[in-house]
């Protein structure tokens, strides 16, 4: 190949270009010290009794990833090894590389992972186990190029930014083809679009789905021929996290897989069906009579269908009437009608509106969205007789599907509690939570919020951790009888071991003198907002997760001077005493901001100077604060020195030290010329390790231990 | 080859259309003896009552021609009334009562002819009182004093405000004698009222004199202040309706016809207006009115509209200009596509002969840049003219409409008018969704009822119903109104959100009902997704004046009861896409005539009113019609005019068609919009357009957007998506896009790029000078050049056709060609 030719202003374009691309591969001045973001491995489609090897493709704080956890036992990750160093004999690790062994009775379905680093243990991602699975090494860019497919088989791909891959094959007329994109399973950012194109370039079915499930639609074949079919981002971006897969099967019966495995299926109470079931109900232009307690499952088969039920309640008896289909993954907003039906002298019939219902369970903060469109309509009888519910959705949209499925359920109230906990992104802006995992250094803290959903259960809830691994605490946390969420601190001590588990978060309540406890489900931010989607997107996961490190010393530990709880009256202010432990480099101010204060209670930021460790916090509880037993805490802002890793700097002092001791043995005098190269590349990366690793500036967000706080 | 500038044809075609008229004329002026003379109005308009000493009556006399054509004779006959002094009649036929009785109106002609009318005069003895909503607000109007560009406007003027076109009597009552200190009007004094002087400039008035002392005007008015300027008491008699007469008539350019308006009140009583209302030509140059109602024709052929308002009433008056008087309308033309038929109608009604077919060539160039909005490929191109059979227009149309280009093209054209707009930055998924549900609709050729349906019910998130990203573009709810208005009824309601419509009926209240319907939309955030939803509540608006909640109402249709749980936008969807609304079906036809023809049959094509009527109604009626019975069937209407005689018509004009201008007696040129003209260039020079985030080969007319940088577009007229307005859409020339197209760097990069179609032809030794140049002209033309063409191509390329510079030139001279920039 001849030299190339670079010219002076294209050469400045790319030096620039270059210096673009070291600053984005730097670690930022960051808001918090390096965790692990795990965003997208290489591959994320893998088949029972299959080898891959597969890599760390897009993350944050991604060096040394050693391990990859699967949450079936059955896939097991192995990290590949590298060369060895020059004249050393013990291969190198492939940091973040890894042969994955799927194990042949591993069942089909969506499984998560996480990578497990320097910087501790990743959020999880999603892979999907399927048989006959086949990486697509090339997809075309137009017909003639086109990667063929085979009916059946699931064909895994990454999107490319501004390129549409292409696939062919052939249809036979009459034939009616299901076309199944995954991506939505697997967490890939990508929105498919998605063409079929025949043989005179005509396109004859196109579709575009949603990052909220994946695509599936059904194409009969009016000819027989080849088909060319495009898939892309719906705006044209690509790269590893924008994987999906394509599966094209003649089956188009049923759905591969279960929608409500990723749903919004947190609210659905366990035991809300009645013994009998869920029957079917065919579509009907007539009222179906039901008979309490009943679950029937029908579907709008268009935009203006409105379905109608008819059953009979007793006055005093209060009914939970509840709809359930967004939170299966089904694309509607329901909204539920009750009238009483009135009967005249003459027998003639009336009906009267009673109730309304619409949206239901707000689970969400400003990051956490799992809010419901669904209906749940607590419902007190007013008269003896015959009810009429009508169900209509009011999303009359039919481009993720002509028909869409819900369930009724007439059910007497439930008592069950529900809980759903989360990792809290440090950061005093939420719109900067990411995907993120959860690593604590020595003394390091950090924060799970909690929300219950009461289905009609009052009282407080005692929050805690059942599952703690060593070396790390956690404080009970109370949500309040007048309260549906409240914070939990995990923090670790000062000797603690590098080690990472699942947490299980439990909630009790007092009932009737028993102790109902209840295990919270987990969800996660599983992209962080960007230019076109301004919310974070999150998602229910398999289990939190937390890791810690003897490797480093967090810089600053806040909490109060005693763990006794603080009581206050109404109406009157509290002071509660705060103690910093600072470490070198954290000599700035702090700045405390109270969280998850109880209703009625108020506290403004409290600034502690830099020559301070301890300060009085003053609460005020307002006449309008509720008596009871509550927790809150502070999240401190200040900004830190910090070395990133100052054991890579040892390692590569040690490597270079090795050489040199080399180089200084006479009997090795024939290698000087292999030495002294070495040498050179070492004391090179010595260098740029010592830039890496010198002590930076951290604006740092520290949770407090929780504040327990009695209001008498 | 195109004819832009066919200055002998033209003047050719005014000797000629002079001396059909004269010879008409002279024909008149022989063959009107014997031609009966008829008073027109009076009596036989039922407007023969003059009441009280204010009232006026406009005689309108006339005589019919063997041609057909009927002829005002008013200004030509002298008037006589029987038994005299209870009448006044002047020279232009305008009657004043002196006192009570019967009178008998003769008009008698020069040759002797004599017609006669009865009328009746009452109520002169006695003093009657001044009406300020009936006399008083009308002279305002009448002198222009309530227009917008005067006292009218919403903050008046030198501090004197009157309510828009006097639609708010009562306010303006309140102004001119409470306001001001009274100075407005004195009971004392009234010849010294600021409104008088004022009025005739007695004192310095920005707007000069408006009337003399000596009008009608000003004695109404004076009279008025002289008796304590009463505001109208009781139930206050209102206009119902209002009529011009006649309402259409066929006429000889540069002669003259006097209108008649009648009124009909509430309380049954029919009134001559004629001189108190306000007239307007929707083209003067084909027609000037005059403030008394008489319409001057020009020495044009078409059709002009007059427009007579009185009391927030319209009527018009259509004249039709024929190139030729003599020639009896021919039989019409049998075709079976209603189009032919119409316009052969109109054609011959004007006596304008169309243009011959235009060439094959001809015709594959224009359906295809109308229909996918760029040019054909060469293939293409010589397949079609290589193609003997009879049927392959037809073929074409239909191959054109299968193709997913149609479908890009047409989902760009309303994606504009719909907003799908972007301020820059990265793409967006409602942009996308949105143009994909567009593009699929056009695709699978939804009727058109259900995509406007589907569009104004629409409800859920984007992903699921892509129709709600127009929600989310206009957010707020008087646009939302005026856009569906303007976009599926061709209604600009605009005005009708501060005042009534100066040039419809609409009111506030009308503007109110309509916004009603969208008065539940809610949008919400379940989840990380936005909604649109309805919300439980009674559909209402508040009466701008009233303040009272009204009920929703279609345009002139019943207020709706609808269910609080309802979407009443359904009842909007239903009023609008029914077979009966009289507008929903029209407002279609003519956007897509407009699209195919240059010209909408009404212009603007999205502001039909009545007094804005279209170049052929008949025409108008008929296609909307056929576009209702089709099930609103978007690409049979296509196929419809594409297949029509009218639109195979040549662009080249006859000597005797070429001052047509609004009859489609051939195909008007238009330039290439911006999109296509950008996409056909790079066709021609072989370069190509990159957007930002789009993938490499996405043409301009297939942008799901408007936010894509680009100076092309932008100065060749791409809109903005501000606005519902096609006419946002620029098709002007201007020398910035002249500049660009001769000396840019742009096209320079064009023209020179290494994989462009002047390297290649340059490099490619295996083909024939003569052979790259007919390629050349196939791609940019669609056609072979002329034997001189290729002979002026070949000696300029010389030895030199190896080069690219040769070749480049040439092809830069093509694209700067009329023939290329235009769609002919």
């Amino acid at each position: 190949m001849p030299p190339q030719i670079i010219f002076p202003h294209r050469l400045v374009a790319r030096l620039g270009l270059l210096a673009c691309a070291i600053l984005i591969g730097l670690p930022s001045a960051g808001a918090q010290l390096p965790v692990i973001g795990l965003r997208s491995l290489s591959q994320s489609f893998f088949a029972p009794g299959g080898q891959y090897e597969i890599s760390i493709a897009e993350g944050n704080e991604t060096i040394e990833v050693r391990e990859l956890a699967f949450s079936h036992p059955g896939i097991k990750a192995t990290l590949l090894d590298g060369p060895a160093k020059p004249f050393e004999t013990t291969p190198e690790p492939r940091y973040g590389s890894f042969r994955i062994d799927v194990a042949p009775d591993v069942p089909e379905g969506r499984y998560e992972v996480r990578a497990i680093g320097r910087f501790g243990i990743s959020n999880p991602r999603s892979v999907l186990v399927q048989n006959e699975t086949q990486t697509v090494t090339s997809a075309g860019n137009d017909a003639t190029t086109a990667s063929p497919l085979t009916l059946g088989t699931l064909h895994w791909y990454k999107a490319t930014a501004q390129k549409r891959d292409t696939y062919s094959i052939p249809f036979d007329a009459g034939k009616r083809y299901a076309l199944n994109v995954i991506s939505h399973s697997i967490d890939s950012r990508l929105i498919p679009a998605i063409s079929v194109i025949n043989e005179k370039g005509q396109t004859i079915a196109s579709a575009i789905g949603s990052d909220q499930s994946d695509l599936r639609f059904v194409i009969e074949a009016s000819q027989t021929g080849p088909v060319t079919i495009t898939i892309h981002d719906a705006l044209f971006r690509g790269g590893a996290a924008f994987q999906y897969g394509l599966r094209l099967t003649e089956d188009t019966q049923g759905q591969r897989y279960d929608p409500a495995q990723l749903a919004n299926a947190v609210s659905i109470p366990e035991g809300s069906v009645p013994p009998a079931g869920v029957s079917q109900v065919a579509e009907s232009d007539a009222a179906v009579a039901l008979e309490f307690p009943a679950a029937v499952e029908a579907n709008f088969d268009s935009p203006e269908d409105q379905d109608q039920y008819l059953c009979k309640f007793q006055k005093g008896k209060p009914v939970v009437i509840e709809v359930v289909s967004d939170r299966i993954g089904q694309p509607t907003d329901v909204r539920l009608l009750v009238d009483r039906g009135i009967d005249d002298a003459a027998g003639a019939r009336t009906w009267q509106r009673v109730a309304t219902a619409e949206d239901s369970h707000n689970l969400s903060d400003s990051v956490i969205r799992l809010g419901s469109g669904d209906p749940v309509l607590n419902f007190q009888p007013p008269e003896d007789g015959e009810y009429r519910i009508t169900v209509a959705d009011l999303d009359t949209g039919q481009s993720l599907g002509d028909v869409q499925r819900y369930q009724l359920r007439i059910t007497p109230p439930t008592d069950q509690l529900q809980l759903l906990a989360y990792h809290v992104y440090p950061h005093k802006d939420v719109n900067a939570t990411r995907p993120s995992g959860v690593h604590l250094p020595r003394a390091g803290s950090t924060t799970f919020r909690v929300f219950a959903i009461r289905n009609a259960i009052a009282g407080p809830i005692k929050v805690s951790i059942a599952n703690l691994p060593a070396g790390l605490q956690s404080a009970p946390a109370w949500i309040a009888a007048n309260q549906n969420q409240t914070d939990l601190i995990v923090t670790a001590s000062a000797d603690v071991k590098t080690q990472w588990a699942a947490l299980q978060i439990v909630g009790e309540i007092n009932r009737d003198g028993q102790t109902i406890t209840r295990e919270a489900q987990a969800a996660a931010v599983v992209w962080e907002q960007d230019g076109y989607r301004p919310i974070q997107h999150s998602r229910l996961i398999d289990s939190l997760a937390i890791s810690s490190t003897e490797l480093d010393v967090h810089p600053i530990t806040i909490g109060p001077a005693s763990p006794d709880p603080v009581t206050a009256m109404k109406g009157t202010k509290a002071t509660v005493s705060i103690k910093l432990s600072r470490q070198e480099g954290a000599n700035q101010n702090v700045v405390l901001r109270a969280k998850n204060l109880p209703p009625g209670v108020t506290a403004g930021d409290l600034t502690i100077a830099g020559d301070k460790s301890e300060a009085d916090w003053t609460v005020d509880v307002t006449g309008n604060a509720t008596p009871g037993t509550y927790t809150f805490w502070g999240q401190g802002e200040t900004k830190v020195k910090f070395a990133v890793n100052p054991q890579s700097l040892t390692h590569a002092t040690k490597s270079l030290e090795d050489l040199k001791a080399l180089r200084a043995d006479p009997n090795r005098s024939q290698d000087h010329a292999e030495l002294d190269k070495a040498i050179a590349a070492a004391n090179t990366q010595l260098e740029a390790i010592k830039k890496q690793t010198a002590a930076r500036d951290f604006t740092l967000y520290v949770p407090s231990a929780l504040i327990t706080l009695v209001i008498q | 080859m195109i004819q832009f500038s066919p200055g002998r044809q033209a003047r050719l075609a005014t000797t000629l259309r002079m001396l059909v008229v004269l010879t008409a004329l002279s024909v008149w002026s022989s063959d009107c003896v014997g031609q009966t003379l008829l008073i027109e109005n009076g009596a036989e308009q039922g407007a023969s009552a003059l009441i009280g000493s204010d009232a006026r009556l406009q005689l309108l006399v006339s005589r019919v021609q063997p041609s057909g054509i009927t002829v005002d004779q008013t200004r030509d006959v002298s008037f006589a009334a029987s038994p005299p002094g209870l009448v006044s009649i002047d020279e232009t036929g305008l009657v004043t009562p002196l006192a009570d009785g019967e009178v008998t109106v003769t008009a008698t002609a020069q040759d002797g002819q004599q017609a006669t009318t009865t009328l009746s005069v009452s109520g002169t003895e006695n003093s009657q009182s001044v009406s300020f909503c009936g006399q008083v607000v009308p002279i305002f109007t009448k002198l222009g004093c309530n227009g917008g560009g005067c006292h009218g406007k919403i903050a008046g003027q030198n501090g004197f405000r009157l309510s828009l076109l006097g639609f708010e009597p009562a306010e303006d009552h309140k102004r001119l004698v409470a306001e001001s200190r009274g100075r407005r009007v004195s009971l004392a004094s009234p010849d010294q009222s600021l409104l008088l002087l004022k009025t005739v400039n007695a004192m310095p008035h920005g707007g000069g004199a408006r009337t003399d002392v000596d009008s009608y005007e000003y004695r109404v008015l004076r009279r008025w202040i002289a008796q304590g300027m009463p505001y109208d008491t009781g139930e206050i008699v209102q206009v119902t309706s209002i009529r011009a007469y006649p309402s259409v008539r066929r006429m000889v350019g540069e002669t003259a016809q006097q209108l008649s308006v009648i009124a009909t009140f509430s309380d049954g009583r029919v009134e001559d207006v004629t001189r108190a209302a306000v007239y307007e030509s929707n083209d003067s140059q084909m027609a000037e009115v005059s403030q008394t109602g008489l319409v001057q024709t020009a020495d044009l052929v078409g059709d002009v509209a007059v427009m007579a308002r009185y009391q927030g009433h319209v009527t018009v008056f259509r004249a039709e200009i024929p190139l030729r008087v003599d020639a009896p309308t021919q039989v019409a033309d049998n075709s079976d596509n209603l189009i032919d038929r119409f316009v052969r109608q109109k054609l011959d009604s004007l006596g304008i002969p169309p243009s011959p077919p235009c060439d094959d060539s001809t015709f594959i160039r224009r359906v295809t840049l109308d229909l996918t909005g760029r040019l054909p490929t060469l293939d293409a191109t010589n397949r079609f003219l290589a193609d003997p059979s009879a049927d392959k227009r037809g073929r074409l149309v239909d191959e054109l409409l299968d193709s997913d280009n149609y479908a890009a093209f047409f989902a760009r054209k309303w994606g504009v008018i719909l907003r799908n707009r972007r301020d820059g930055g990265s793409l967006q998924v409602s942009n996308m969704l949105f143009y994909h549900w567009l593009q699929e609709s056009i695709r699978v050729n939804k009727p058109y009822d259900q995509l406007v349906g589907q569009l104004l019910t629409a409800s859920g998130t984007v992903f699921s119903n892509p129709a709600t990203s127009w929600l989310s573009q206009v957010s707020d709810q008087n646009e939302r109104v005026e856009d569906i208005s303007q976009l599926f009824l061709g209604q600009r309601i605009q005005c009708a959100r501060c005042h009534h419509h100066p040039y419809e009926k609409w009111s506030q209240e009308d503007y109110a009902r309509l916004s009603a319907f969208f008065s539940t939309i809610s949008k919400k955030t379940t989840g990380t997704e936005t909604t649109f939803v309805t919300r439980v509540a009674s559909p209402t608006a508040r009466h701008p004046k009233t303040g009272q909640p009204v009920a929703p109402a279609g345009l002139d249709a019943d207020a709706l009861t609808i269910d609080a749980t309802s979407d009443p936008r359904q009842g909007l969807s239903d009023w609008v896409t029914s077979p009966e609304n009289p507008f929903f079906a029209k407002a279609l036809v003519n956007r897509y005539w407009k699209h195919f023809f240059g010209r909408g049959m009404v212009e603007p094509e999205d502001d039909m009113r009545v007094t804005n009527p279209p170049s052929n109604p008949e025409l108008m009626d008929a296609m909307a019609t056929s576009f209702v019975e089709s099930k609103y069937d978007l690409k049979g209407l296509i196929r419809l005019i594409c297949n029509s005689q009218t639109y195979a018509a040549a662009s080249d004009a006859t000597p005797e068609n070429i001052i047509d201008k609004r009859s489609y007696s051939r195909y008007y040129p238009k330039r290439m919009q911006a999109e296509t003209l950008l996409d056909s260039i790079d066709v021609v020079t072989g370069a190509t357009t990159s957007f930002a985030g789009m993938p490499a080969g996405t043409r301009a007319v297939e942008l799901p957007d408007t936010g894509f940088n680009s100076y092309f577009l932008s100065v060749f007229g791409q809109p903005d998506s501000k606005t519902a307005c096609e006419c946002e859409r620029s098709s002007e020339a201007n020398l910035a896009q002249s500049l660009h197209l001769l000396n840019s760097e742009e096209m320079q990069k064009k023209l020179t790029a290494d994989n462009g179609r002047a390297a290649t032809f340059a490099a490619d030794t295996s083909r024939t000078v003569e052979d790259k140049i007919g390629e050349l002209y196939k791609v940019a033309f669609s056609r072979e050049p002329t034997e001189r063409e290729l002979k002026s191509t070949l000696s300029y390329l010389g030895d030199q056709h190896n080069q690219r510079e040769p070749w480049e030139d040439l092809i830069w001279a093509l694209v700067n060609s009329k023939e290329f920039l235009f769609n002919h």
